[in-house]
């Protein structure tokens, strides 16, 4: 109960008359690593944007921490949580430096300095996020998925206690998609904080996350730890696709096997 | 992973507004020559010794010892010396405002003029002309203002795919249309008002196409006035206009209060464009040209832009100003020349960002 980071009670969402999601209810712990998953358009984007405070649900709360993200000034949310989104069309150079700099901005007064440790913080997410060689380049000059290892540095130098990616890897290679996740889970685990984050690639997924939670026409249709919600009978009820989940004993997570044929009309 | 703290701190990477203070001094007094220079320069030409004497006896309120340097402190202080200040108020505010659409609004293209605000101001403003309000000083600027605030609303509106008021990313194209539309129906507008305005209309055309002229004291004070309010405030939220300059949910999860800022700042943006058009006329494209020019040299953070703008724009204003007044055979009015030059240079800047690339 204690351990309880976000809270979710009752939200619903409408989308002009679509009801995007109707009544959901979700908690989020420390130290655990949470997938939402489900087919597109189903609300995944917009349920983490009501839970980083972007969004105001038109029924229920989210809370932070047992507040309600609503009444949180926007400074406190950001000292909290971090968001990763996707595609970022930048337009004015700053450098990538200092977009990731940007990330301590809600630690630093208003007319204060970044200090020592900010500084420090900013350079070990570039090395993180391997952008260190591109520090001095343009954002704007630099390839998509540079740019976006520059946003999730930015989360990272953020340093948050939650941090949200919403579709955060989509667009990286795989090395960087395993190492950036990887940082994620050791944060997770050793720091005890809290990460959420959508996927559409259900096997990254189940790498790295601890829950899953399946979103299906608004609803939360499964949720639970991988073990017990990852199986072929969820993927056909969430996706309507045939599949086949193996236990990967090396890596000791489920792995999903898909076939060409194998999607529901 | 550590990594040691002297390759992180470079030289002067600390206090951001001191870092770039030589160039700003060097403007400051390029500035300061500029309007001694201009001063100078006129129907009747002073030596630059003449020029700081008239400005001594102007300060102090003493009369010229001689008839000469009587007509000297006439001339400098009371004729020249309120249209240099206004000018340089004026495109110091123009200039400013521009820059800060720009971050606001995502656009690069985004200034005063191409968003309609400046026509909105020219207006609401040619209103209280025509209907004889504009012997009560603060009508003219009122009535700018609620003109260029009502524009940029209805100019956002048009743009944003949403419908919603602020901004989520407007597609630049959209946003200077919509300016575009929204300009010629005011144009539409105001050739009636001179239409209906009989005598009135060599007041509203001559204030139409931008003028000093006429500029008084009182001009140079309430523009400066506000200005540098305006500015100061734009200074204040410096460092979250950096963050909207990314977008508006990025700057969101990073702590900005982003309705709440967006709309000061775009509130204060345009009382600051609509009281340049108020004293001045419309002069367009300042607020665009002189935040670019300045981007190239500071980049985009907006703590070492903004003041750089200040004082690039009152230089190229005052000094399109001083052209049109004391080289050029007529007086052009100058909301023309600026057109003129800052016409085509804007065709570039298009040109360019179409091919992308941006600022």
């Amino acid at each position: 109960m204690t351990d309880s980071v976000l809270h979710m009670d009752g939200i619903s969402f409408k989308r002009g008359k679509r009801e995007v999601l109707k009544s959901i209810d979700a908690r989020f712990e420390k130290g655990l690593f949470y997938a939402i998953l489900g087919p597109n358009g189903v609300g995944k984007s917009t349920l983490i944007e009501i839970l980083a405070g972007h969004l105001e649900p038109d029924a229920g709360t989210a809370s932070l921490f047992g507040t309600p993200v609503d009444k949180l000034p926007a400074r406190k949310v950001a000292q909290t949580v971090a968001v990763v989104a996707q595609s970022h069309d930048v337009r004015f150079a700053f450098s990538v430096r200092d977009v990731v700099m940007m990330g301590r901005h809600p630690h630093i007064d208003r007319f204060g300095s970044p200090s020592e440790s900010d500084f420090r913080l900013v350079e070990e997410s570039m090395a993180v996020a391997d952008i260190l060689h591109l520090a001095d380049r343009p954002v704007t000059e630099v390839s998509g998925g540079e740019r976006q290892r520059t946003i999730f540095a930015r989360a990272l130098a953020q340093d948050t206690p939650v941090l949200i990616l919403d579709e955060a890897t989509s667009n990286l290679d795989m090395k960087h998609t395993l190492s950036l996740l990887s940082v994620v889970k050791e944060k997770v685990k050793r720091e005890n904080r809290c990460a959420v984050g959508v996927f559409q690639d259900i096997n990254t997924a189940a790498l790295f996350c601890d829950r899953f939670l399946f979103l299906k026409d608004g609803h939360v249709a499964v949720s639970g730890p991988v073990d017990e919600t990852l199986t072929p009978e969820t993927l056909w009820e969430v996706f309507g696709v045939k599949t086949r989940v193996m236990e990967d004993a090396s890596t000791n997570s489920r792995q999903v096997l898909f076939s060409p044929g194998g999607f529901h009309g | 992973m550590t990594i040691a703290t002297e390759q992180i701190r470079k030289p002067g990477d600390l206090p951001a507004f001191a870092k770039g203070a030589g160039g700003l001094l060097c403007l400051c007094a390029l500035l300061f020559g500029a309007v001694l220079l201009s001063a100078r320069l006129g129907f009747v030409e002073f030596s630059f010794g003449e020029v700081l004497t008239a400005l001594w006896h102007g300060v102090t309120g003493a009369e010229g010892q001689s008839t000469a340097a009587e007509t000297a402190r006439v001339m400098v202080w009371e004729v020249r010396l309120p249209r240099i200040l206004t000018a340089a108020a004026a495109g110091a505010g123009l200039a400013v405002a521009g820059a800060v659409y720009q971050n606001i609004l995502l656009n690069p293209l985004a200034d005063p003029y191409t968003l309609g605000v400046s026509s909105g101001a020219a207006f609401g403003a040619a209103v209280a002309l025509l209907f004889g309000m504009g012997k009560a000083v603060v009508s003219v600027p009122l009535f700018a203002f609620a003109g260029a605030i009502l524009t940029l609303f209805i100019v956002i509106a048009m743009a944003s795919p949403s419908g919603r008021l602020l901004r989520c990313g407007i597609d630049s194209s959209n946003l200077i249309l919509s300016g575009i539309m929204v300009s010629a129906i005011l144009s539409a507008g105001l050739s009636f008002m001179k239409y209906l305005a009989d005598e009135q209309v060599s007041v509203i055309i001559f204030w139409l196409m931008g003028s000093f002229a006429a500029a008084t004291w009182q001009d140079a004070a309430i523009l400066t006035g506000v200005n540098s309010a305006g500015f100061l405030l734009f200074l204040f939220y410096a460092r979250d206009l950096n963050l909207l300059a990314l977008g508006e949910k990025s700057a969101r999860s990073l702590g900005v209060d982003t309705s709440k800022t967006v709309l000061i700042l775009l509130v204060a943006a345009s009382l600051v464009a609509a009281i340049c058009v108020a004293v001045s006329g419309i002069i367009g494209f300042v607020g665009l040209l002189v935040p670019h020019m300045v981007r190239f040299v500071t980049g985009p953070d907006s703590r070492k832009l903004l003041p750089a703008t200040l004082i690039t724009g009152a230089i190229l204003l005052l000094f399109a100003d001083t052209v049109t007044r004391a080289v050029l055979p007529y007086e052009v009015p100058i909301g023309v020349l600026t057109a003129l030059i800052g016409g085509p240079v804007f065709c570039v800047i298009f040109r360019k960002s179409r091919m992308g690339g941006g600022a």
